[in-house]
């Protein structure tokens, strides 16, 4: 199990392109991986309830994956929410 | 006319003549819930196969934005299929056609309400009703294809399409290719709704009111749209070649009558006797600011700042705003550029602003109301229009002030915004012009005490007609009651002229009707000192300012002042019209179409 506590800088929070774009990186793995926004918590690859935790600007989030490809899953989600969500890995068409 | 075949009636929205292929826009309603289906399984394939087309059709649509360059939408459009993609909610989707026997329309139904219903509850609701018109957007999407409907959008449309819909609401509009659209047809809006403003905008002949139409014509049908005479529309669905014949000669005409009135382009607005009226642009958009430009406006009458937040996929904010209003200075260098502070509600909601529902949109929270009880809102879009007045003479006009009180509460927060900008060492102008739309009936009575306390009055004709004769603008049922030339409303006129001038302010109209060739040497006679109207509308206007005396057009005025039945009025103004307009005159005359018989 790999576990990132990370803030959201971004002006619009986890919310549309952003939140699109972190829902499409979590899918590329086979891990679970989950969002926590304080009490609450959603499945990493349902965009749906990833918008529903409504997470804005400045709030710190925590996401844990379980699963083979739990330490790329991470690394890869760090970079897209540390580099402003600018740095996407290829695979996801923006 | 003669015209056989189909042939139905309606408003003319914006003028012109087209030919084309209809394309009927259908909008997918809510499945009822209330039968089952014996067959879950071959419920649950269909669910598949729509899921697929729909998320074929939003890739196809984002290729199609990008080649647009429409990175707003290709956001949007990508979000939207990564919700149609989802496994979760389709899983949520197959349990309950499994579970309670639910045909797979009315589960997706039931599902999307529940998140939508969900998002309307979060807080930062702005930013969330958003979300929801996307969620509702994807779950209509795929409704429409289990329900075997096509033409359920207004992107991709061939070239010369006549899109033909019962309405037309911005956000069906948003992401319209209007080069691509010859024409617009609807059932119900009326003119000065919606469709009438983006289809002036876009110089796209429109007609309203037309009942039937979504009926009487499929998509593919060839189409004739006649817009170019007076108030009513001819709509032919299939024409024969005798009819289609016809049109084409009128089309001819018409081309030919505005070519001849291009030459009046730039040429300064001023009458035989040497009265002088400012002519300026309706616009709403930086897109727009060229061609109003090229059209020969001289000034920004009317900058509608509501498509602005229209457009995006999330409200612009300060930056954006400033970015936009300060393009519009740039433009018209030497010149005014008014901005309308946010003019929503009524027929105008955005998905980004979370409005009540009410009974009366047109009579509730909507425009200065709605601004007042959003400081948020207001605040920022202060903000970006006392900055961007740095680079020019921007001024500020407020929607909807129907009296003294809340022209003095937006005039104060207007003030205290300026004094924080300051105190943040921020550039900004803060003395800049302001001005009120005259549109609501009561402030009429109080425009001599409104007027004491701004630079201008901005009659908005629109608003002010409907709520004078107290219909609903976008109801063609009312249609014959909503009088665009009601003594009412020149009688309304001429107070607030008076009142205004009395008081050091200038008048103009920005509605339709400032724009309106008919009316155009009325409102010149009632005294009105601007003329604000779609770009297209301006060679005309200086045509008629040009070719006429302020005199003549004052004792029009006079004249009008004194009928009792807009039907009176409407003859006088043709009769005007033909009296001072052809024949011989100044320069070469270009004969109005309406005027002459088909040859």
């Amino acid at each position: 199990m790999r576990e990132l506590k990370t803030v959201i800088l971004n002006e619009t929070g986890l919310h549309s392109r952003p939140a699109d774009l972190f829902v499409r990186t979590a899918k590329l793995y086979a891990s679970r991986i989950t969002v926590h926004n304080g009490e609450k918590r959603a499945d990493a690859k349902n965009i749906l309830k990833v918008l529903l935790l409504n997470v804005s600007q400045g709030e710190e989030v925590r996401i844990v994956a379980e699963g083979e490809d739990a330490v790329e899953a991470i690394g890869d989600l760090k970079t897209l929410i540390e580099s402003d969500f600018c740095r996407v890995n290829p695979a996801v068409d923006v | 006319m003669k015209t056989t075949g189909n042939e139905l009636r309606g408003i003319v929205a914006s003028p012109g003549i087209a030919t084309g292929r209809a394309f009927v826009y259908v909008k997918p309603r809510i499945p009822h819930a209330d039968n089952r289906t014996e067959d879950p399984a071959r419920e649950i394939r269909r669910l598949k196969a729509a899921v697929a087309e729909s998320v074929g059709d939003l890739q196809r649509l984002t290729r199609r934005m990008q080649e647009r360059g429409e990175d707003a939408f290709v956001h949007i459009l990508r979000a939207q299929q990564t919700i149609a993609e989802d496994e979760s909610v389709f899983d949520e989707v197959a349990t309950l056609v499994r579970e309670d026997w639910l045909p797979a329309e009315a589960a997706v139904g039931r599902v999307f309400e529940q998140y939508t219903e969900m998002f309307n509850q979060l807080r930062d609701r702005d930013y969330n009703k958003a979300r929801s018109a996307d969620v509702m957007d994807v779950y209509k999407r795929i409704v429409g294809k289990l329900l075997g409907l096509t033409d359920t959008e207004l992107i991709g449309l061939d070239s010369g399409t006549i899109v033909v819909a019962e309405d037309l609401l911005p956000s069906d509009t948003a992401m319209m290719d209007f080069s691509r659209v010859a024409a617009l047809v609807t059932e119900r809006g009326g003119v000065t709704g919606h469709v009438a403003i983006i289809a002036n905008t876009y110089g796209i002949p429109a007609a309203v009111g037309v009942a039937g139409v979504t009926t009487h014509a499929s998509s593919g049908d060839r189409m004739v749209v006649d817009a170019s005479c007076g108030e009513e529309a001819l709509v032919l669905v299939n024409p024969d070649a005798e009819s289609e014949r016809h049109v084409a000669v009128r089309r001819r005409r018409l081309e030919h009558h505005a070519r001849d009135l291009q030459q009046y382009r730039g040429m300064d607005p001023i009458t035989r006797d040497g009265h002088r009226i400012i002519l300026s642009a309706n616009v709403g958009s930086t897109a727009e600011l060229e061609p109003a430009r090229v059209q020969g406006a001289g000034s920004v009458g009317l900058y509608r700042t509501e498509f602005l937040f229209l457009k995006a996929p999330v409200l612009p904010d300060e930056d954006a705003q400033y970015e936009a209003y300060r393009a519009a200075a740039e433009a018209f260098p030497g010149s005014f550029v008014i901005v309308r502070t946010l003019d929503v509600g009524g027929d105008k909601r955005i998905p980004g602003i979370s409005m009540e529902q009410e009974d009366n949109p047109f009579l509730g929270n909507r425009a200065l109301r709605l601004c007042l009880a959003r400081p948020d809102l207001f605040r920022t879009q202060l903000r970006a229009i006392l900055r961007a007045a740095v680079h020019g003479d921007v001024r500020i006009m407020f929607p909807m002030v129907g009296g003294v009180p809340e022209l003095e509460e937006a005039l104060d927060v207007l003030a205290r915004t300026g004094a924080e900008l300051q105190a943040e060492g921020i550039e900004c102008r803060v003395d800049l012009p302001v001005g009120a739309m005259i549109e609501v009936p009561a402030a009429v009575w109080v425009a001599g005490e409104l007027a004491r306390r701004v630079s201008f009055l901005s009659i908005g004709t629109n608003d002010l007609t409907q709520y004078l004769t107290a219909t609903d603008r976008i109801n063609s049922a009312v249609w014959e009651y909503h009088r665009i030339f009601d003594p009412s409303l020149f009688r309304a006129m001429e107070m607030v002229v008076a009142g205004a001038h009395a008081n050091g302010a200038w008048v103009g109209v920005c509605g339709e009707l400032g724009g309106n060739p008919l009316a155009i040497p009325l409102l010149i006679g009632l005294g009105v000192d601007e003329l604000s109207m779609s770009p297209r509308a301006i060679a005309e206007a200086t045509w008629l300012l040009r070719t006429g005396t302020y005199r003549e057009m004052q004792a029009l005025a006079e004249e009008v002042l004194k009928q009792d039945d807009h039907r009176a009025i409407r003859s006088l103004l043709e009769q005007f019209l033909e009296k001072h307009y052809t024949g011989s005159g100044e320069g070469r005359d270009p004969q109005r179409p309406c005027e002459s018989d088909d040859a």
